[in-house]
C-alpha cells in the first residue's frame, strides 16, 4: 500500500475531505458542493461565461487583491501603533529594520492595484450590460463597494503620518467643510439653528466628525485607524457576500440570452 | 541633478527598446507563420497548415535568449558584464524579425504561383494559409507586407536600443519638448481627449483592426522611449505611487480596444444573423476544473506580480509631518485627482460634495434608467449607442483622462506644466477671470454693478433657471420624445437631469477658456 494512499485512508483525513480527490466526474460535481471554500461556485458554468476575454477576471481579481489586503494589513497591525508618537517611526521601522517590512510595500501597492482593478471591473460589467434586468440591484451593491474601497484607501493613506499623508487628507478632508448645510463653510450652514444657537461650527460640523477635531491630528488618526482597520473592512465584506450571493441567485455570470 | 541623460538611463534605455524590438519581432513571427483564423470563423473546411514555423528558428531563438539569461548570474565573471547577454537577446530579435520577413515573402511566392505545397487545397478555396478576418473587420491584409512591416520596425528599435547601450546619447530635441510644453495646456488636453474619443467611436472598424492598434501600439512606444530621455519626465513618471497611473494607462487603453473590438465583430455579426461571439459556446463545463484552475492561476500570477512590484519599488515615505509646512502642491490620492480638478472650475461644496454625491446617485440609477433590454452579456455598441458613449465619455474623459492630468501635468499651487517642464513653485499664471456679472453689467451695458445681489446676479440666476427648469421640458419633448415613451416620465426626466450635471463639468470648462468666466453666480457661500 503505497504511502500516499496510507494517508488518505486515514479516518482523519476523511473526515477533513469527505471524498477523495476529483478526478472523475461525480467527485468534481461532489467537491463544489461539499468544500466551504469552493461552494460559492456552481457546480457547473457556461463556458463562455468564464473565459477571460469575457470577464478580463477583473471581478476575482479585486476580491483576490482585498484578501491579500486583509491579510498583509492584519500582519501590520500587530506591528504599527497608530499614535503621534508612534505611527510614522513605525513605519520607517518598517522600512529599515524590521523583518518582512516588504509587507507594507506588498500592502500600499495591492491596494492601489486594487483600485484599479474595481474601476475595470465595473468598467468591464457596463461594457457586457451586465447590470441589466434581473441584476440591477447588485450593480448597486457594486457602487457602493466601490465606494467603500476608495475610503479604504483614503483612509489607510494617513495611517504614515508624513508629509504626503497628512496634507493629502487635509485637502481631501477640506470638502466636508464645504458640504451643503452640514459644512461650516458650505452654503445653508447657518440653516440649522437651535433659538439662535448656531448648530453648524467649526467644532461641529462634517469636517469635525470626520477629523474628529478642527484639523488633522491625533483624533484623525485614531478614527482613520478604526475606520481603515474595522469599520470599512466590515461593512465591505458584507456587501461581498450579498454581491456573490445575488451572482449565484441571478443565475451566474451573465451571458446572451 | 537634473540631467537628461545618465549612464543608467542609457543602460535602461537600451534595455527598453530590446523589449519593443522582441515585441515587434514576435509580431512579425505571428503574422508570418500563425494559422490566422480571425476570431468567430469557423475552421472547419479550411486546408491544413501550410505555413511551419521553422523548428531550427525556435531552437535558435529559444537557446538565445536562454543563454543570454544564463550569462546574467555571471555578469561579474565575463568581460564586458551584461554586454554579452545584451548582444545575444539583440540577435535573437534580429534573426526572428528577418527569418520571419524572408519567410513571408516566400510563402507568398509559392502561393502567388498557383500553390505547389503538397498539402494544399485544390479548388482555390480559402486555406489556413490565407487570413480569414472576422466579420465586420474589414478585408483580408498582406500578411508579406505587413511581416516586413513590423520586421522593419524591430530591426529599428534594436538599432536604437544597441545605440544606447553603447552610450549614444540619442535625446529628444530641445525644440521638439518646447514645442510640446508651449502647445500642451489643459484646454489642449481635455478637448483633444475629446475629439481622440470621438474619432475612436465613429471610426471603430478602423481602430479595431489589430494592425492599426498594433501601430499605435508602436508609436506610444517610441514617444515614451523618448520622453524618458527628458528629465522631468521622467521624474514626474517614475514616482513611485505614479507608477501605478502609468500601468491605469496602458490597462485602461488596453481593455477599451479589447472589447471595442470586440463589440464591432459582435454587431457585423448580428447584422448578418450570425450568433455573437459570446453565444458560439453555449455549453457548460464543470466548475472543477476549468474555473478553479483558471482562479488558483490567475491567483499566483497576480501574487508574484505583487511581490516583484514590491521589491523593485520602495513604498514612498516622505519626512514627518508638520502641521506648519504644506508641500506644494499638495494633492489628494491620486484616485480623487479627477475631483481636485473640478475645483479649478468649481467651489468646493460643488466639486467635493454636490458633484461626487451626483456621481455616485447616477451611476446606481444605470440599470434603472437604461431601459433597452438589448446588449445584455455581450460587447456591443450598435445595440444600445447612446450608453455606450454616455458612460465612455464619462468615464475615459471626465475620470481617467482628468486623473492622468492631475498625476503628471498639475505642478506646484497647481499650476499646469507641460510634460517636459519643469516643476517650478513660482511660476506665475496670470489669472483674469472675471464673473458673469462683470460681462453683463461692466462690459455688455457699460455701467456699474448693482449694489443688490439678487439684481447683481439676475444674468447668472436667469442662465441656472433656464438650464435646470426649462431646459428638461425642452429635451424631453425633442430628443428624447422617444425614450419618454418607452421609459416613461420618472425614468426620463432622471436620466435628462443627470446628464444637465454631467454636462455642467465641459460646459463650465468650455466657459472658462472662452470667456475667462469665474463665476456664473457669485453669492458668497453659493458660488458657481
Amino acid at each position: 500500500m503505497p504511502l500516499r494512499d496510507r494517508i488518505t485512508e486515514t479516518q482523519v483525513w476523511k473526515s477533513l475531505f469527505r471524498h477523495p480527490m476529483p478526478t472523475d466526474r461525480r467527485n468534481r460535481v461532489q467537491v463544489m458542493l461539499t468544500n466551504f471554500f469552493l461552494h460559492l461556485h456552481p457546480v457547473s458554468v457556461r463556458k463562455q461565461g468564464i473565459a477571460l476575454s469575457y470577464t478580463w477576471c477583473m471581478g476575482g481579481a479585486t476580491f483576490f487583491l482585498f484578501l491579500v489586503e486583509i491579510v498583509t494589513g492584519v500582519m501590520l497591525m500587530f506591528y504599527y501603533r497608530p499614535t503621534l508618537e508612534h505611527a510614522y517611526n513605525d513605519i520607517l521601522a518598517l522600512r529599515d529594520v524590521t523583518t518582512l517590512g516588504l509587507l507594507r510595500e506588498l500592502h500600499r501597492w495591492a491596494a492601489h492595484a486594487m483600485v484599479i482593478a474595481v474601476m475595470l471591473h465595473m468598467y468591464r460589467v457596463f461594457l457586457t450590460g451586465s447590470y441589466k434586468p434581473p441584476r440591477e440591484f447588485n450593480w448597486v451593491i457594486g457602487v457602493l463597494l466601490l465606494v467603500l474601497t476608495l475610503l479604504l484607501s483614503f483612509t489607510g493613506y494617513l495611517l504614515p503620518w508624513d508629509q504626503l499623508a497628512v496634507w493629502a487628507i487635509t485637502v481631501g478632508s477640506n470638502m466636508a467643510r464645504a458640504a451643503p448645510v452640514l459644512g461650516a463653510e458650505g452654503p445653508g450652514a447657518g440653516f440649522l439653528d437651535l433659538n439662535g444657537v448656531k448648530l453648524i461650527t467649526p467644532g461641529s460640523d462634517a469636517k469635525f466628525a470626520l477629523l474628529g477635531g478642527r484639523s488633522v491630528g491625533e483624533g484623525a488618526l485614531n478614527r482613520f485607524y478604526v475606520l481603515h482597520c474595522v469599520a470599512i473592512p466590515l461593512a465591505a465584506s458584507l456587501l461581498i457576500m450579498i454581491h456573490f450571493w445575488r451572482v449565484r441567485k441571478d443565475g451566474g455570470i451573465s451571458g446572451p440570452l | 541633478m537634473h540631467q537628461d541623460v545618465t549612464p543608467e538611463v542609457l543602460a535602461g534605455l537600451a534595455w527598453y527598446y530590446l523589449l519593443a524590438s522582441a515585441l515587434n519581432a514576435a509580431a512579425s513571427g505571428y503574422v508570418a507563420y500563425h494559422e490566422m483564423v480571425a476570431e468567430g470563423a469557423s475552421r472547419e473546411g479550411l486546408a491544413p497548415r501550410t505555413r511551419r514555423f521553422p523548428e531550427w528558428l525556435s531552437l535558435a531563438v529559444v537557446g538565445l535568449y536562454g543563454a543570454a539569461l544564463v550569462t546574467v548570474p555571471f555578469r561579474w565573471l565575463l568581460p564586458g558584464g551584461l554586454t554579452v547577454a545584451y548582444g545575444l537577446a539583440s540577435l535573437a530579435n534580429g534573426l526572428l524579425a528577418l527569418t520571419a520577413g524572408a519567410d513571408a515573402a516566400h510563402f507568398a511566392e509559392v502561393h502567388g504561383s498557383s500553390g505547389t505545397q503538397a498539402d494544399e487545397t485544390a479548388g482555390g478555396g480559402p486555406s489556413l494559409d490565407d487570413h480569414v478576418p472576422a466579420v465586420g473587420l474589414g478585408g483580408p491584409i498582406n500578411r508579406t507586407l505587413w511581416s516586413l512591416v513590423w520586421s522593419v520596425v524591430a530591426v529599428v528599435f534594436q538599432a536604437i536600443g544597441l545605440t544606447y547601450f553603447f552610450k549614444g546619447p540619442l535625446i529628444l530635441p530641445r525644440f521638439v519638448r518646447a514645442g510640446v510644453d508651449y502647445a500642451a495646456g489643459p484646454t489642449t488636453v481635455f478637448l483633444g481627449a475629446t475629439l481622440l474619443f470621438a474619432a475612436v467611436v465613429a471610426f471603430r472598424r478602423v481602430f479595431a483592426g489589430g494592425l492599426v492598434a498594433f501601430g499605435i501600439v508602436d508609436l506610444a512606444l517610441l514617444a515614451f522611449g523618448l520622453s524618458l530621455t527628458d528629465a522631468d519626465f521622467r521624474e514626474i513618471v517614475a514616482k513611485p505611487d505614479n507608477v501605478p497611473i502609468v500601468g491605469l494607462i496602458v490597462l485602461v487603453a488596453g481593455f477599451t480596444w479589447f472589447a471595442l473590438r470586440r463589440a464591432v465583430i459582435n454587431d457585423a455579426r448580428r447584422e448578418a444573423d450570425l450568433p455573437v461571439l459570446e453565444a458560439l459556446e453555449p455549453d457548460k463545463v464543470l466548475t472543477w476544473p476549468d474555473l478553479v484552475y483558471t482562479e488558483l492561476i490567475c491567483m499566483v500570477a497576480l501574487t508574484l506580480f505583487l511581490i516583484v512590484w514590491a521589491v523593485v519599488l520602495p513604498a514612498p515615505l516622505e519626512q514627518p509631518a508638520k502641521a506648519t509646512e504644506a508641500p506644494n502642491p499638495s494633492k489628494a490620492p491620486w484616485y480623487f485627482l479627477g475631483l481636485q480638478e473640478m475645483l479649478v472650475y468649481f467651489d468646493p461644496w460643488l466639486a467635493g460634495v454636490a458633484f461626487p454625491s451626483l456621481i455616485i446617485l447616477g451611476l446606481c440609477a444605470i440599470p434603472y434608467i437604461d431601459a433597452n433590454k438589448e446588449g445584455s452579456g455581450y460587447y456591443t455598441i450598435a445595440a444600445r449607442p447612446f450608453a455606450y458613449v454616455v458612460f465612455l465619455f464619462g468615464f475615459l474623459v471626465l475620470w481617467i483622462v482628468l486623473i492622468v492630468l492631475g498625476t503628471f501635468l498639475r505642478g506646484p499651487n497647481w499650476n499646469f506644466f507641460g510634460p517636459y517642464e519643469r516643476w517650478e513653485p513660482h511660476k506665475v499664471v496670470p489669472l483674469n477671470n472675471v464673473d458673469l456679472s462683470d460681462l453683463v453689467w461692466v462690459r455688455a451695458l457699460g455701467r456699474a454693478k448693482p449694489s443688490w445681489a439678487l439684481l447683481r446676479e439676475a444674468p447668472g440666476l436667469a442662465l441656472l433657471a433656464f438650464y435646470l427648469l426649462a431646459l428638461p421640458p425642452v429635451l424631453l419633448r425633442t430628443v428624447f420624445q422617444d425614450y419618454r415613451a418607452r421609459a416613461g416620465l420618472t425614468r426620463s426626466l432622471t436620466t435628462v437631469v443627470l446628464l444637465l450635471m454631467m454636462a455642467a463639468l465641459p460646459l463650465k470648462m468650455i466657459l472658462r477658456w472662452t470667456l475667462n468666466l469665474k463665476y456664473v453666480i457669485a453669492i458668497p457661500g453659493f458660488n458657481i
